[in-house]
């Protein structure tokens, strides 16, 4: 059995030691980065802060390095993920800290999507998100891209504020099967309803499934103002996405 | 940061599928528990309020407190403990607008989509 000292990175040590207090998972954790090579733990220690920028460039040199894009993935990334995800639910961390770390994933997954790609492994479907004209919350939309992207996804994210002709431009841009809409406000929720009146008027509405979301929406509104389905979290937004390509297919 | 460049072709190794969608369902599992939490959080603290209670938002929140010259970020000076959903109901005019307006672009949606199917049909 591996032991804490068996694990070189201090960073990561230290993170065991002083966040991870179930002992099943403080076993787990050891025995993980206790057998990945430092480089990986690296990565990791470097996502765990939230750093994309060192994520970043400890990626492209581990796969200089010839380092295999699933060990990256493996043993830096989502070994990572595992301790960040216990960090927030124990509330040493907070929702700001844990998006700071799905961008970090983000950077190390930059360099691993073309490999997968040349692979063969090519993304579900791409997906355009974005808040509606007007509204700037982005923090439920950030996680429901965390979430689609963490299935397979790939996510155009459009930010904040978003045009109906941005909408519409995006979805022209990538091809994009799948649109999915966020609002937080009472007073923004009805220009999902003008978006969506907009990909009519430019007679797209048949080339895009539309997807909608945001805490005051809901299956009535949804159904409305005419859009192909209303997601109520982000779980339901990765079940609304991968039913949409069900039926496609 | 740098763009990610040809490293990837410097790879030699190819991925497999079958092992990459064990390691996406590892992955998927952990993100579902943190949106779950995420979601229950919100309920009582501004998703916006880092660990330090620092305010992360790029916008004005009369909550804000500066914390003076050269401060990067903004304390939160909220207590955190009120469940800001309930404030969805504050407004019932607001919610009463927001249903009007929706019905109608709604309905105009419909006539519209069932008049370009009934007219050009796309190729
Ligand atoms: C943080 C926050 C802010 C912060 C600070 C607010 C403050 N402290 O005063 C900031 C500063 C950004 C802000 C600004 C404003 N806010 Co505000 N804000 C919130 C708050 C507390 C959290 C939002 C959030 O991130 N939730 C957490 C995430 C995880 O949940 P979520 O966004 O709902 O997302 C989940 C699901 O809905 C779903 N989902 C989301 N999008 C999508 C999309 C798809 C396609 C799918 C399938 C699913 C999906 O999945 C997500 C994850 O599971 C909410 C209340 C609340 N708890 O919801 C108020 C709230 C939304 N804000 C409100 C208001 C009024 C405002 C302001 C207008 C205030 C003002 N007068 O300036 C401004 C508007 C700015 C703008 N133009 O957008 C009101 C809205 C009332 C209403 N009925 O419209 C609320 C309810 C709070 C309140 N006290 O009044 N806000
Ligand atoms: S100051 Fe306002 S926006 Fe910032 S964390 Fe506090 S409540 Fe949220």
């Amino acid at each position: 059995m591996a032991d804490l000292q068996d694990i070189s990175n201090e960073k990561i040590r230290q993170e065991i030691e002083e966040f991870v207090e179930n002992p099943d998972e403080i076993e787990r954790n050891i025995e993980t980065f206790a057998r990945v090579r430092p480089l990986m733990q690296e990565i990791a220690a470097a996502l765990i802060e939230g750093d994309d920028g060192t994520v970043d460039a400890l990626t492209k040199q581990a796969l200089e390095d010839k380092i295999d894009a699933l060990e990256i993935m493996d043993d830096g990334l989502i070994a990572a993920m595992g301790v960040v995800g216990i960090k927030f639910r124990d509330n040493y961390i907070f929702v700001p800290e844990v998006l700071a770390c799905a961008r970090a994933m983000k950077a190390g997954m930059a360099y691993i999507e073309p490999i997968l790609s040349a692979s063969g492994v090519e993304p579900l479907a791409t997906v355009i998100m974005g808040m509606v004209k007007g509204d700037l919350h982005d923090i439920g939309k950030n996680l429901c891209i965390m979430m689609l992207r963490g299935s397979g996804f790939n996510v155009v994210d459009l930010g904040v504020d978003t045009s109906d002709d941005e909408f519409i431009d995006a979805v022209e841009e990538h091809s994009a099967p799948i649109l999915g809409m966020s609002a937080l406000l009472t007073t923004t929720m009805p220009n999902m309803g003008k978006t969506i009146e907009a990909f009519i008027d430019a007679d797209m509405r048949d080339d895009v499934k539309i997807m909608v979301g945001g805490a005051p929406v809901t299956q009535e509104f949804a159904d409305d103002m005419g859009a192909d389905a209303y997601g109520k979290d982000a779980l339901e937004c990765v079940a609304v996405a991968k039913g949409f390509l069900s039926v496609q297919a | 940061m740098s763009k990610p460049d040809d490293s990837s072709e410097k790879q030699t190794s190819s991925v497999d599928p079958k092992a990459y969608q064990e390691s996406l369902e590892r992955l998927s599992k952990i993100f579902t528990g943190m949106v779950q939490h995420a979601d229950e959080v919100s309920k009582v603290r501004c998703p916006y309020r880092d660990r330090m209670d620092f305010c992360t938002a790029k916008f004005k929140c009369r909550n804000q407190i500066s914390g003076g010259v050269g401060e990067a970020l903004e304390t939160c000076g909220h207590d955190g403990v009120f469940d800001f959903r309930s404030a969805w109901e504050s407004d019932p005019g607001n919610y009463q607008r927001a249903k009007d307006k929706i019905a109608k672009s709604g309905q105009h949606a419909r006539r519209e989509r069932a008049l370009q199917k009934r007219g050009s049909p796309k190729a």
